[in-house]
Parts: C-alpha cells; structure tokens; sequence
C-alpha cells in the first residue's frame, strides 16, 4: 500500500515537472516571438516566398474541398428545413450564414493545417535534426525572425485572401445546388440569402481567417524547434503540430463565435 | 585564443556527461579532440561555440566569457567563428552556390559583385566549381563535407571547429577531406579544434591530441607524445584494442 502511494506520488510528481516544464517551453517561445515580432524589421522577400507556398498553392486544394462541403450544407439544410417547416424559403439565407460565419473559415483553417502546418513542422523539425537551425544560429541569423516571422505573416496574409475565394466559393456552389436541386434562380437565391446575411459576417468571417491564420505557423514552428533525432521526432513533431492546431482552431472558433453573438 | 576552465555540462537528470574540463588552445594551434562515440565530443565542440551554454565553467575567447558577455559581444565573438557540423547542416533548399552566398549576404552584407567573386574563389579552393547549381542531395558525402567546409571558411573566421570531418567518408576521400582542411587552416593562420574518431585522421592534423573518456578531457600532447602516452586506457583506446583485453 505505501509503495504503491510512493509509486502514484511520483508518477504525479513526474507528470507536473514534464507539464511545467512544457509549459515553460511555451511561454519562452512566444515571448522571444513576440519580441522579435515586434523589434525586428521583417523580412519581405522571405515573406513573400511564404505567400506564394502557404497562399498560392494552398488555392486549389481547399477550393476543391469547400465546395463539396457547400454543396453538403445546402442539401442537409434544405431536407431537415423542408421536413420542419414544408418550404425551401429559409435555406439560401441560414446556408449563406453557416458559410459566412463558419464553415469557410473554419474549413480553410483546418486544411491549412493539415498541409500547411504540417508542412511547416516537417520542414523546421528536418532543420532542428540535420543542424541546419544551429549553423543559423551560428551565423547569428534569428531563426524565429528568419523562419517564424515570414511564416507568421504569410499564413496571416493568406489564410485572409483563401477565405474570401473559399466564401465566394461555397456561395457559388450553393446557388448552384439550390438552382438545379431547389428550384432557385440565382436572383431569388441572392434575394433569400440577404435577408439574413450581413456585410459584418463578411468582416467577421475574415477576423477568425486572420486568427487562425496567425495559431498555425506559431504552433508548428514551435513543435519543429522542439522536434528529436531521428525520422521519428520529425513524424511526432508533424502530427503534434497538426493535432495541438486542429484543437486550438477548434477552442478559438467557439471563443470567437461566442464574443461576436454579441456583435450579430 | 580559446580557454576552458572547469567546465562542467549535463543533460537534464542525467550524469555529468563533461566534468571538469580545462583546455588551452593558443593563437593558430590545432587541436584535435578524440574519443570513444557518445563521450559529450560532439556537446563539447557546441558549447565552445556559443550554441550550448554549459552548467558550470566558463568559455574564454580571447580574454572573454562566451557566456557571461552582452548579446551584441557575444555576436560579435560567434562572428569570429566559423564550424563545420558532423551532419554538414547544409541549407537544403538552396543551391551549392547559394549555400556559400548566404554567409556573405547575410552576415557579411556584401555587395552581389564581391559575394559572386568570393563564392567562385572557394567553390575553386574545395573543387566544387562545377556542382554551383545543384542542391545539396544532388551531390555526394564528399562533396557535400567540402561544401560545408568552405561555408565554414567563407567568412575568413579566426576560431573554426571541426565536427568529425571525415565521419562517413571512404580512406581515400578522409585523406583527401583532412588536406584539405590542413591547407585551409593554414591559409587562414586559424585556430582550430577538431572531433573525430580516426587517430590516423588526428595525426594529419593535429599540434596537439586530447582524448575525451569518462567524461574528463586528457591532453596527450603532440602526435608523438600521444604515440607514447603511458595510461593504459588511453592507449588501449588510440590502437584500438578493447579495455576488457588484458
């Protein structure tokens, strides 16, 4: 009984030094981000690299992806809408308000992710093991201002442009089911749908692209510079990258959607 | 001039992988550092340059505690070191070429005419002319050691370090990689600390040997007085002959 006492007062002990220490890490990290974020001139041409590798070819696949997903929303909405209330009337507008408010940010968050964060994990993670972070070190090149920054702003800068395509997007193929499953015309769809959507959810949509787009390379950077030896660190620290991004997208879009309730 | 005193340096809940470390290298002397695999050689050569702060002891470059001086000095001592890492740490995304510009671009801030002269003259000096447009994977172990040379080297540095150059290399590619080095240094008159396994590596270059076992540093002397070092271990270690041999 006592020894098993001893064993689970250690197991605890162990999980609270790993815990704090994590926590540790984390805090380190982002107050030496922010400090260089602030204090250092950015770098435009990395950064511009960045947005064509993070923006321009993220385009197609999360494109491809939300509209799938649009053309999923219209034709759940518009059979549980038509089962409750026997008309098709309200689903233009609560479509266009799901896809306004939700889904296109969040989609494109969670496909950034995936391709991108893990990306960004593997790569910085591949420079962590083959020392390639230690010769910039040595050369007294910041890796957070040489590597986190540029992709800092570039995840920012496209995340914002790839919701505005992914809304306009998911609209298009949501007039484009209601046409040819609901009977809408595009006029009538566009009537309906202003009924209940605003400019705000527009602007709002673009405020959660901006946050999420700044979580994802701040995450896996991180998660690439904690990243151990061997095939398998890069692996592990490529899948906590996405997960831990996965999950805060997740937090961060129930915080913001419950702070904008107040502005809708 | 590099000195070490006292220095000590663990892994978190770990034993002292380094105890007690005193080292002297003078003004153009090359010491060479050997070693059974997994002694803290490698955590050594880390710590002497800046990137691994030790926890205890202290780390003197020319006078100066590597450790113990403002960021900007500490900047300015690294600017003075130049290192060649064991897995050559190359930047994969650029070219040959572009590896050795990035140096003189960044650090150096010189212009693009002189950036493109100086990369020609090494990309010569380690006979990679021919490869300036490949990337790295393209090129072979060899070639990629003599890369990571001339990166090391490009910045004329006072200090350069050695991570075990010729680790992975055939006979004849080590030999060829170690004359290199021997050639270079002595152009740059610079002072140098090498790792690696090879005695027949560290006699090519060495003034003076160290041998890093149980976690002490022993300095044997020159190739000679090494040859003829009376510690057993030691000397079972230099002609390879396993400890547990009588």
């Amino acid at each position: 009984m006592f020894a098993a006492s001893l064993k689970l007062i250690d197991f605890t002990g162990q999980k609270v030094l790993t815990f704090s220490h994590g926590v540790n890490l984390w805090l380190n990290y982002l107050s030496e981000f922010l400090i260089t974020l602030i204090s250092t001139p950015i770098r435009i041409k990395e950064t511009i690299e960045q947005i064509y590798e993070i923006g321009y070819k993220s385009t197609f696949i999360i494109l491809f992806s939300v509209s799938f997903a649009a053309s999923v929303t219209i034709i759940e909405y518009s059979y549980h809408i038509r089962l409750v209330i026997g008309s098709a009337q309200l689903v233009p507008g609560f479509a266009a308000l799901l896809i306004l408010r939700e889904l296109g940010a969040v989609i494109t968050a969670l496909l950034l992710t995936s391709r991108v964060g893990a990306g960004i994990a593997a790569e910085v993670g591949t420079m962590k093991v083959t020392e390639q972070i230690d010769a910039l070190k040595l050369l007294n090149i910041d890796p957070i201002r040489y590597l986190v920054v540029p992709r800092f702003l570039a995840t920012i800068i496209s995340s914002v442009i790839l919701v505005i395509f992914a809304n306009v997007t998911c609209l298009f193929f949501c007039m484009l089911v209601s046409s040819s499953e609901l009977g809408f015309s595009w006029q009538s769809f566009l009537h309906a749908m202003n009924h209940f959507a605003q400019f705000k959810d527009v602007l709002l949509s673009l405020v959660k692209a901006a946050v999420f787009g700044s979580v994802i390379p701040v995450v896996s950077c991180f998660y690439g510079f904690e990243c151990k030896a061997g095939a398998e660190g890069v692996g592990r620290a490529t899948t906590q990258a996405v997960v831990t991004n996965a999950i805060l997208i997740i937090i961060l879009d129930f915080i913001l959607t419950y702070l904008f309730s107040f502005i809708y | 001039m590099i000195a070490i005193k006292q220095l000590t340096h663990r892994f978190d809940g770990a034993e002292n992988l380094l105890n007690g470390i005193n080292v002297t290298v003078r003004r153009g002397e090359n010491l060479v550092i050997v070693g059974p695999s997994g002694q803290g050689k490698s955590t050594l050569l880390k710590i002497l340059s800046g990137l691994t702060a030790p926890h205890r002891g202290e780390v003197l470059i020319n006078g100066k505690n590597l450790y113990k001086v403002s960021r900007l000095e500490k900047t300015e001592l690294m600017s003075k070191t130049g290192m060649l890492f064991q897995k050559n740490a190359l930047f994969d995304s650029l070219t040959v070429g572009e590896n050795l510009a990035f140096p003189l671009r960044e650090v150096a801030k010189l212009d693009e005419k002189k950036i493109a002269e100086k990369v020609k003259e090494y990309l010569s000096a380690v006979e990679l002319g021919p490869a300036e447009n490949l990337y790295p994977d393209e090129i072979s172990g060899g070639m990629q050691k003599r890369l990571g040379i001339a990166r090391a080297l490009i910045l004329d540095p006072e200090i350069i370090y050695y991570d075990d150059p010729t680790a992975g290399l055939d006979p004849i590619t080590s030999r060829n990689i170690v004359e290199l080095i021997k050639k270079l240094n002595k152009k740059l008159n610079a002072t140098t600390v090498t790792i690696t396994n090879e005695m027949n590596r560290a006699y090519q270059l060495a003034d003076n040997i160290g041998v890093l076992m149980d976690s002490e540093l022993v300095i044997t002397g020159s190739v000679e007085e090494t040859k003829t070092f009376t510690d057993k271990k030691i000397q079972n270690f230099i002609q390879g002959i396993p400890n547990n041999v009588a």
